[in-house]
C-alpha cells in the first residue's frame, strides 16, 4: 500500500514536501503501526507523536485521507482507499513533519480554570448522585487530542477563540454538581473569545475520535449563561 | 451584553417565525382586497392586522439580521473600541431603515 | 542551564502527585510526553482502597487490604510497606476525589467499588473503566492550578551524581535535539515500567524503562526485577489491555470446548484469582491445545447484558470493537496473556528514598516493595498516589535539611559533554546494523525465554543472547542524522538502557531457583521460603549485574500456601 506523508523540517526545508513509502499492510494493521514500520525499516527521519496505541492518550492525532483521526485507532483497511495520505493536524504550526505545536491549545485549556473549584479537602468524598455523575460522562471522555480544535473554522479565523476542547472542559466542570465555580466559572467563557464565537458548525463533533458531541456542551454553556442573565439558576 | 445579544437573537428568531407565518396568512389568505388593483392594495393597507404583521416583520428582521451581522464581524476579532463603533453604526442603520420603512406601510392609514 | 531544588522525572500519576506535594517550593517536572499522554492514562479497572462503601464490603479494613496484598504478592512484599499503603489509601482516594476525580457512584452517591482479583472484598474504586484517565487528568488539573513548571518532551539520558549525592539529570529536548543538564538537589524518578522490553506487552510505547536504567548505571540498585507481571487478558492480536474489571463485573473465561476452565485452577476464586495464576491457567489451556488458533481463549461478557457493558465497561467495548472488530455484547473477546507490569524497580524505602542521597523514586519504576512477586489489580494506581505523595514530602524534607545548595556547575557540564559525545559518536557512525533489528530480537527472546513459564536452559540462552545484543548495539547505526524530533535517535539512545534491564531481569530469574508469584519455573515449581524469601538486589558493574539479596520485612503474616 502506498503511503504519502507530509514532510517539513523548518530548520532545513524551505517548503513542505511529501515522501512516499510502500508499506506492507495486513488485516488489522493500524496507521500507527504502519508509521512505526516506516521508521524502523525505511526512513528513521519521519517524525510524529504517539504513545499508548489504544486511543486513550491523545498523542497521535493527525489528518488522514481528509479526516481528523487518531493514527492508532485508524485501521488501514477501514479507509477503503488505494493510498493513504497523511498530514499533520491542519491550522497548527508545524514543528516537524506530523508533529505540531500545541502551545496555543494548552494556553486556552489553562484559561478556563481547568480544575474543580471547591472548598478545601474534606474527610470524605463529595457526594454526587449516580445520575449527576453520568450526566457529564461523555464530556469526561475527552483525551485532549486537539482534533476538534484543529477542525473548527472559528479557531482558524480567530486565533484567540477558546475553541471546542477548552469549552468542553469548561462544561465538564460547570456541569459537575461538585463544582462551586458558579457564575465566576461561567464568566471565563462568556467573553468575546468564548462560547459566543461558536456557530454550531459541528466540525468538532464530527472530528472527535471519542465521539463526543462537543457542540452540545458549548450550547449548554450558552444556555447556562442565558439563564443566569435572566435571573434563573444557571 | 454578549449574553443578551445571544438571548435576543434567539428570541427575535422565534418572533420572526411567528411574524412570517402571520404575514403569509394575512397577505395571501385572509386579507381584504385580494385583487391586485389600486383599490385592493388601498383596502389592504388600511387593515390593522396587516400593518402590525408587516411592521413586526420589518423590525425583527432588521434586528435579527443586523445582530447576526455584528456577530459575524466580531468573529474576526475586532478591538473593543471598534466593536463599540460597530454597535453604534448598526443601531443607527437599524433605526434609519425602520424610520425609512414604516411610513410607506402606514401611507394609506389616514385615508 | 535550568535548576530546580526538586526535579520530578515523569508526569504520570506518581510524578504529578509528588510534584503537587512539593509545589509550595521550587519544583519542576520533566517528561518525555505531555503529562496526559503518560501511561497512567491507560489504566482501566480501578484503584483499591478499603472504603467499605458497598454492602458486600462492610467488613473491609486496611488490615484486610494489606493481607490480600501480601498474599497476592506471594509473601515477597514488605509487610510494613503494604500496611502503610493500605492505611493511607482512603486519605489519598478522598483527596483525589475532592480534587475532582469523577469516580463512578453508589446509589447513595458514594464512590462505587467493584470486586477485583485476589481481593477479599469489593474495594476497587472506579471511574467506569477509564480510572487512570480520570485520575491522571485530575492530577494534571491540580498541577496546572498550582502552576507547576513542566518541561514537556524532554527525554532523560543520564543521572548526575557528584560528591556522593544526586545533583540532577541530563536530558534531551526532543523537539530541538538539544542536550541540557537540569541541576537539582533532589530528583524524584517516576518514569513507569519497562514493558516494552517484551514482545507482547499491554504497555504504551513510551514504557521502555530507560530512565530507571540510567539511574541503575550510576549505581542505584534495582530490586526484584525478575518479577514481571503478565496480564491474563490482553486483546488478541495487538495486546491492548482488557481490564480485570471485565472479570470483576462477572466475565467468564472460556476455552475452545466452551468450558470455564478456571474451575480446574482456582475453584473458589474462579476468574477472580490473582493475575499470575489466571495468566498461567490461560497459557496452559493454549499450550495444551484448548485455545483458539493456538493463540487465545475467550473472555465472554455476553451474559452481563448490553446495559451493564455499556455503563461499566464502555472503554473495553470500544477497544474490542476498534481493534478486534468484536462487540462484546454479541461475541466473546479473544484474549491472551501479555506482559503488563514491572513489579521490580529502583530499590527504595517507604519514603521513596534510594540509597543515593537525593534520589527518590515512586510508582512503577520504583520497588518499595508492596507488590512483591505479584501485584494485585487496582494496587498500582493506589501505589502511585500513596508513594508519590510520600516521596514528594520526603524530598521536601531532604532538600530543607541540606546545608549547601545550588547547581553543581562542573559536574553538570561534564555530564552534558559525556552524553553529547555519545550522541555525536552514534550519529557519526555510517555502517552497522539497524537498532530496530536488535530491539526486536531483545523483545522476542525476553517473551519466549523469560516469560510466563521459565526454565533454566532457555533462560541461560536469554542471558547469553542479551549479552550478545549488548555488544552488537555498540556497533549499530542510526540512519537519520538530524537532531530535530528524531525518533530513530531516541530509540537508539534508549535501547542500550533497555538491554541493561533485560539482563537484570533474565539473570535474576535464572538465579532464583524457585517459583513465586509471577516468577514461575517449570524446573522449580514450588515456592522455597527457606532459601528464597528475600529480595533480589542488582547492582551495575562493567561485567554485568552483581546480585545481592536482602530480607523481606514480615510483621503480621507468616508465609502460607497460596490458595484461591
Amino acid at each position: 500500500m502506498q503511503f504519502t506523508v507530509f514532510r517539513f523540517d523548518p530548520e532545513v526545508d524551505r517548503e513542505p514536501r511529501y515522501s512516499t513509502y510502500q508499506v506492507p499492510v495486513g488485516e488489522g494493521t493500524t496507521l500507527l503501526e504502519a508509521l512505526l514500520w516506516i521508521v524502523d525499516n525505511v526512513d528513521g527521519s519521519l517524525s510524529f507523536r504517539y504513545a499508548c496505541r489504544e486511543a486513550i492518550c491523545g498523542a497521535c492525532a493527525m489528518f488522514v485521507n481528509g479526516k481528523h483521526r487518531l493514527a492508532c485507532k485508524t485501521q488501514i483497511k477501514d479507509l477503503r482507499a488505494d493510498e493513504v495520505v497523511v498530514h499533520p493536524l491542519p491550522h497548527l504550526p508545524i514543528i516537524k513533519d506530523l508533529v505540531v505545536d500545541m502551545s496555543g491549545f494548552w494556553e486556552k485549556y489553562r484559561a478556563i480554570r481547568p480544575y474543580l473549584i471547591a472548598e478545601g479537602l474534606g474527610e470524605r468524598e463529595l457526594y454526587q448522585s449516580h445520575a449527576d455523575r453520568q450526566a457529564i460522562d461523555e464530556m469526561l471522555n475527552c483525551i485532549l487530542c486537539a482534533c476538534c480544535y484543529s477542525s473548527c473554522p472559528m479557531v482558524w479565523t480567530n486565533p484567540k477563540y477558546l475553541g471546542p476542547a477548552a469549552l468542553l472542559k469548561a462544561y465538564r466542570f460547570a456541569g459537575d454538581t461538585r463544582d462551586k465555580g458558579g457564575l465566576e466559572r461561567l464568566k471565563l467563557v462568556a467573553g468575546e473569545d468564548g462560547v459566543w464565537r461558536c456557530h454550531t458548525v459541528f466540525n468538532c463533533a464530527e472530528a472527535c475520535p471519542k465521539d463526543i458531541n462537543i457542540t452540545w456542551s458549548i450550547q449548554a454553556l450558552k444556555r447556562k449563561l442565558a439563564r443566569a442573565a435572566v435571573g434563573l439558576r444557571p | 451584553m454578549r449574553t443578551w445579544a445571544w438571548i435576543l437573537q434567539r428570541a427575535s428568531g422565534a418572533v420572526l417565525v411567528f411574524a412570517l407565518g402571520l404575514h403569509w396568512v394575512v397577505q395571501h389568505h385572509v386579507s381584504p382586497g385580494a385583487e391586485i388593483t389600486f383599490a385592493g392594495v388601498h383596502l389592504k393597507l388600511q387593515w390593522l392586522l396587516y400593518l402590525v404583521s408587516d411592521v413586526l416583520l420589518l423590525a425583527f428582521a432588521l434586528f435579527h439580521g443586523l445582530n447576526g451581522l455584528r456577530t459575524v464581524i466580531l468573529d474576526f476579532r475586532v478591538s473593543p473600541s471598534a466593536a463599540a463603533v460597530l454597535t453604534v453604526v448598526l443601531v443607527l442603520v437599524g433605526l434609519g431603515a425602520l424610520l425609512y420603512g414604516v411610513p410607506p406601510i402606514m401611507a394609506f392609514l389616514r385615508g | 542551564m535550568p535548576y530546580h531544588r526538586i526535579l520530578v522525572v515523569g508526569a504520570g500519576l506518581a510524578g504529578l502527585r509528588a510534584a503537587i506535594e512539593a509545589a509550595d517550593g521550587d519544583v519542576a517536572v520533566l517528561t518525555r510526553v505531555h503529562p496526559v499522554r503518560s501511561h497512567s492514562v491507560a489504566a482501566q479497572g480501578g484503584v483499591n482502597a478499603p472504603l467499605a462503601n458497598v454492602p458486600e464490603g462492610k467488613e473491609d479494613s486496611p488490615e484486610r487490604h494489606a493481607f490480600d496484598t501480601v498474599k497476592g504478592a506471594d509473601y515477597l512484599a514488605d509487610q510494613d510497606a503494604a500496611e502503610l499503603m493500605t492505611r493511607l489509601a482512603p486519605e489519598r482516594i478522598y483527596e483525589i476525589e475532592n480534587w475532582g476525580c469523577p469516580f463512578s457512584r453508589t446509589p447513595e452517591g458514594k464512590i462505587a467499588q467493584r470486586p477485583f482479583g485476589g481481593a477479599g472484598f469489593p474495594r476497587t474504586c472506579y471511574a467506569a473503566d477509564r480510572t487512570g484517565h480520570a485520575m491522571l487528568h485530575t492530577l494534571y488539573e491540580q498541577a496546572v492550578k498550582r502552576n507547576v513548571r513542566i518541561y514537556e518532551e524532554w527525554l532523560m539520558l543520564d543521572l548526575i551524581v557528584s560528591g556522593g549525592r544526586c545533583r540532577g539529570v541530563v536530558a534531551m529536548d526532543m523537539v530541538s535535539g538539544r542536550v541540557e543538564a537540569f541541576g537539582a538537589e533532589a530528583v524524584i524518578m517516576a518514569t513507569g515500567g519497562a514493558g516494552r522490553i517484551y514482545a507482547r506487552s499491554t504497555n504504551s510505547h513510551i514504557n521502555t524503562g530507560s530512565a530507571a536504567a540510567f539511574c541503575y548505571r550510576r549505581g542505584v540498585p534495582l530490586k526484584d526485577m525478575e518479577f514481571v507481571q503478565f496480564h491474563p487478558t490482553s486483546l488478541y492480536p495487538n495486546n491492548v489491555l482488557i481490564s480485570e474489571a471485565a472479570r470483576g463485573e462477572g466475565g467468564y473465561l472460556v476455552n475452545r470446548d466452551g468450558e470455564r476452565f478456571m474451575a480446574r485452577y482456582a475453584p473458589k476464586a474462579m476468574e477472580l484469582g490473582p493475575r499470575d495464576i489466571v495468566a498461567r491457567s490461560i497459557q496452559t489451556e493454549i499450550d495444551e491445545g484448548r485455545g483458539f488458533e493456538n493463540a487465545y481463549v475467550h473472555l465472554d461478557l455476553r451474559h452481563l447484558g448490553a446495559e451493564k457493558i455499556k455503563e461499566r465497561l464502555p472503554a473495553i467495548r470500544e477497544i474490542a470493537m476498534y481493534f478486534a472488530g468484536v462487540d462484546p455484547i454479541e461475541k466473546p473477546i479473544p484474549i491472551q496473556p501479555a506482559q503488563h507490569y514491572t513489579m521490580g524497580g529502583l530499590d527504595v524505602d517507604k519514603d521513596g528514598a534510594s540509597e543515593l542521597p537525593g534520589l527518590f523514586a515512586a510508582g512503577e519504576c520504583a520497588c518499595v516493595s508492596v507488590h512483591g512477586a505479584n501485584r494485585l489489580g487496582g494496587n498500582s494506581l493506589l501505589e502511585t498516589v500513596v508513594f508519590g505523595q510520600l516521596a514528594g514530602a520526603a524530598a521536601v524534607r531532604y532538600v530543607g535539611g541540606l546545608e549547601k545548595t545550588g547547581a553543581d556547575g562542573p559536574a553538570l557540564d561534564a555530564a552534558v559533554a559525556e552524553v553529547e559525545s555519545g550522541i555525536s559518536g552514534l550519529l557519526g557512525r555510517e555502517d552497522g546494523e539497524k537498532m530496530a533489528v536488535i530491539r526486536e530480537e531483545m523483545k522476542q527472546v525476553m517473551f519466549e525465554k523469560v516469560g510466563i513459564f521459565r526454565t533454566e536452559g532457555p533462560m541461560r540462552e536469554a542471558v547469553e543472547k542479551i549479552r550478545e545484543l549488548k555488544e552488537r548495539v555498540k556497533r549499530a547505526r542510526v540512519e537519520a542524522k538530524g537532531r530535530r524530533y528524531n525518533l530513530e535517535l531516541i530509540g537508539a539512545l534508549e535501547l542500550p538502557a533497555m538491554l541493561d534491564l533485560a539482563e537484570v531481569i533474565a539473570l535474576g530469574a535464572v538465579t532464583r531457583t524457585e517459583s513465586r508469584g509471577s516468577h514461575f519455573r517449570r524446573d522449580y515449581p514450588q515456592r522455597d521460603d527457606a532459601n528464597w524469601l528475600k529480595h533480589t538486589v542488582a547492582r551495575w558493574s562493567p561485567d554485568g549485574p552483581r546480585l545481592e539479596y536482602k530480607p523481606v520485612v514480615i510483621t503480621k503474616w507468616q508465609p502460607e500456601a497460596r490458595k484461591y
